[in-house]
């Protein structure tokens, strides 16, 4: 009897466990007329699990999947509204879909007896519309959508819902992503001038423009400032610090040492202390790969002479007048005239352990390169290369003087696309790329995240760790408030507020005996609080808590000594 | 000792805690909030200059990112190609200036909204590789749509090239 027992409570935790005890509703409105879109009746043989038998119904089953994968993983009273459309669009325009409102200072709702839903979590912060509505537990807008999505009927998608692709851009993930952005991965900044969303008239009133709750946790590691406190002119520059803005969110660091891969591809500037960092670099299509050996020293900037081969002595066309000083160390080369090749190998006869080309003035506001290979000179390359923005090979040649060190290569010590604190990078690459900085997770990330900008052919439709970053920041941003952190979300927390110490103490008495959490997310000694604040005198207080410690006991939940413990505790308590 | 009363207390809060929420995902026609948007989405079109007009702003495909499925081999866009690019995505990112929004509804409660309707969407934009796979990129401006699709804007006064 004692084994079954046990069995069938083993089986009720685990069946317990596996069940999430969250939710969310989603609503997919149809935009499409007839005989288009997902109406069109254009016969399709199922593909990849997709039992529909026409274009049109494909496409539902495609979005439903996609928006199902969100259900299961959120957690909202009010249910999501995504109205959705696919369109003709232009060749390579696939689709677009964002947030609809947006909303701050909203306080919470309470729909059900005793759960008190949060609101905004911090003031003047702008809130997508679907995450504001589930804080606040009611719909903000009842006559708008949360969500809005067209997509191109005349692109070739794939539409099965099994990720088996090949090389066609499967829908599900492209709906995955954009919705992700809807439900609130993503700010309202203007990267180009580093404007928050704001300057609203309503009437005579006008509302200064704000953060959102998105930029509260994007941190530039280089000023320690949080977006949300930084000026206009602090966010436009920090929007181009790429490999220097992260998350700073708890759950995502939390979870990246699970998800991506140690190994991180990096030049890094070692000294002086004002260069310090990760610098945002292009790869080159010769020579070993980055990492092959990874180099650290210190870098030297190769003059050769200025001749027909190369006008400027900059541009390392020629060989090096300055090869001793050279040799061992990583040559800083000017971009231009001869191919990148040439100047590396240029610089490999002169006994240069790494290449740093950076670009010239005539690429002076275009990022670093990928440096393309030729037949001369490429397959002689032994030595790794990479390319720099023309602002930072100015701001290394600018302190050479006092001596720069580098690491050009693959710091193992470093998750991709992380930093020595875990802190995952968003992407922030110069030049400015409009909404696509700062919205997304670093393209450096391993394995490939489903937030980067780039829908990448392996991601899986997962959306949780361990193969994925973007649940855990949508917990950042406040999916699942849990003010009390008792991993209890405070939607369904019978107590958002428990007394967690860890003993059980009443009224200045302290039992001695450990305090523990119910799954409801009260504590025992919310229990006994809540005995105690329904009781109309000392001994209905004492004799309700000597039921509770009763059925715990008999349960084995607490010993008999636990019990008088407590009870001892209580009996003291006025 | 610990470990029961982790499982009893386990077991007793699932009980108490009742039925967990389900997901649910259903497809609705005729929505009137649906209709909202897609008049929203009409006035964006409408703001939008026309295609002709696009036409004449002389941009030019100058990178092969159309698979073209007859020769299975990847070229520039055509004229035409181009126009309907530039046309759709001026539309696609045909947004007011962020910080000039003029819609905006104050809640008695202290609530704030910003009706930005949609119009900070992210768009998706591919460019096809030789083996008929495309690179994708999400984007939220004209210009770094563009510069992804290899569309330049010829100098004023010139052709496109085309």
């Amino acid at each position: 009897m004692k084994t079954i027992t046990r069995f069938l409570l083993l089986s009720l935790v685990l069946v317990f466990a596996a069940m999430p005890s969250f939710a969310a509703n989603f609503v997919i409105l149809n935009a499409d007329g007839p005989n288009e879109g997902f109406n069109d009746p254009t016969p399709a043989a199922p593909v990849g699990g997709n039992p529909g038998t026409t274009l049109g119904q494909q496409r539902i089953n495609a979005f439903v999947h996609a928006a199902n994968i969100w259900a299961q993983n959120l957690d909202s009273p009010e249910t999501i509204y995504v109205v959705a459309a696919f369109n003709p669009l232009a060749p390579n325009v696939l689709g677009s879909a964002g947030a609809w409102d947006v909303f701050s200072d909203f306080a919470g709702g309470s729909t059900f007896p005793g759960v008190q839903y949060p609101g905004s979590e911090y003031p003047l912060t702008w809130y997508s519309s679907a995450l504001a509505d589930r804080r606040a537990g009611y719909d903000h807008d009842i006559t708008s959508p949360d969500i809005n999505a067209q997509f191109s009927s005349n692109f070739n998608f794939y539409l099965g819902l099994d990720n088996n692709h090949g090389p066609l851009n499967d829908l599900v993930a492209v709906l995955l992503h954009e919705l992700g952005h809807g439900l609130g991965f993503q700010n309202f900044v203007s990267e180009a001038t580093g404007a928050n969303l704001g300057g609203f008239f309503d009437g005579p009133r006008f509302y200064p423009v704000q953060t959102d709750v998105y930029s509260r946790f994007t941190l530039d590691t280089t000023n320690n400032l949080t977006w949300d406190v930084m000026t206009q002119a602090q966010r436009q520059a920090s929007a181009i610090r790429y490999g220097r803005v992260v998350w700073n969110g708890p759950n995502v660091t939390a979870a990246a040492p699970g998800v991506l891969s140690l190994g991180s591809p990096i030049v890094n500037v070692l000294s002086p202390v004002s260069l310090a960092g990760a610098y945002q670099f292009g790869g080159a299509n010769f020579g070993p790969p980055l990492g092959s050996p990874t180099v650290t020293a210190s870098i030297v900037a190769a003059v050769d002479p200025a001749d027909v081969a190369g006008p400027t002595t900059t541009d390392g066309c020629t060989f090096f007048t300055n090869a001793a000083a050279v040799a061992g160390k990583i040559a800083l080369i000017e971009r231009g005239t001869c191919g990148f090749t040439q100047k590396v190998a240029r610089a490999q006869a002169a006994g240069a352990a790494a290449v740093i080309i950076y670009n010239n003035a005539a690429n002076a506001g275009v990022a670093p390169p990928t440096m393309a290979t030729d037949a001369i000179f490429g397959p002689t390359i032994t030595i790794p290369s990479v390319s720099l923005s023309r602002a930072d090979g100015l701001a290394i040649l600018a302190q050479l003087g006092g001596g720069v060190t580098a690491t050009i290569g693959v710091d193992n010590s470093l998750l991709a696309g992380a930093n020595a604190a875990n802190q995952v990078r968003l992407y922030m690459p110069f030049p400015v790329a409009g909404g696509s900085s700062g919205s997304h997770y670093d393209t450096a990330t391993r394995r490939n995240q489903l937030m980067e900008p780039a829908i990448s052919a392996d991601l899986t439709h997962s959306v949780n760790p361990p193969e994925d970053l973007t649940m855990p920041l949508m917990r950042d941003i406040g999916w699942f408030p849990d003010a009390d952190l008792d991993a209890v979300d405070d939607n369904i927390d019978a107590n958002p507020n428990s007394d967690l110490n860890p003993t059980v103490a009443i009224g200045g008495c302290d039992s001695g005996v450990g305090n523990f959490l119910f799954p409801n997310g009260e504590s025992l000694i919310d229990k006994i609080n809540a005995i105690k604040a329904a009781a109309s005198n000392h001994g209905q207080y004492v004799s309700g808590v000597a039921h509770l410690l009763n059925d715990l006991k008999k349960a084995g939940t607490i010993s008999g000594a636990d019990k008088d413990a407590i009870q001892n505790c209580v009996s003291q308590d006025n | 000792m610990k470990k029961r009363s982790v499982l009893l207390a386990t077991v007793v809060g699932a009980l108490l805690l009742g039925s967990v929420a389900q997901a649910d995902v259903k497809v609705v026609t005729g929505s009137p909030r649906a209709a909202k948007a897609i008049a929203a989405e009409a006035a964006r079109t409408a703001a939008a200059p026309a295609p002709t007009v696009l036409a004449r702003e002389s941009w030019t495909g100058t990178r092969a990112i159309i698979f073209d499925q007859a020769t299975k081999t990847v070229r520039k866009p055509n004229a035409t190609e181009v126009a309907q690019m530039v046309s759709h995505l001026r539309q696609m990112t045909n947004r007011p200036e962020r910080t000039k929004k003029s819609v905006q509804a104050n809640r008695t409660s202290g609530t704030r909204q910003g009706s930005i309707e949609g119009d900070q969407a992210n768009v998706i934009v591919a460019r096809a590789n030789a083996d008929g796979s495309y690179e994708t990129l999400c984007v939220h401006t004209f210009e770094e749509a563009a510069e992804f699709l290899g569309l330049k804007r010829s100098a004023p006064g010139t052709s496109s090239g085309q």
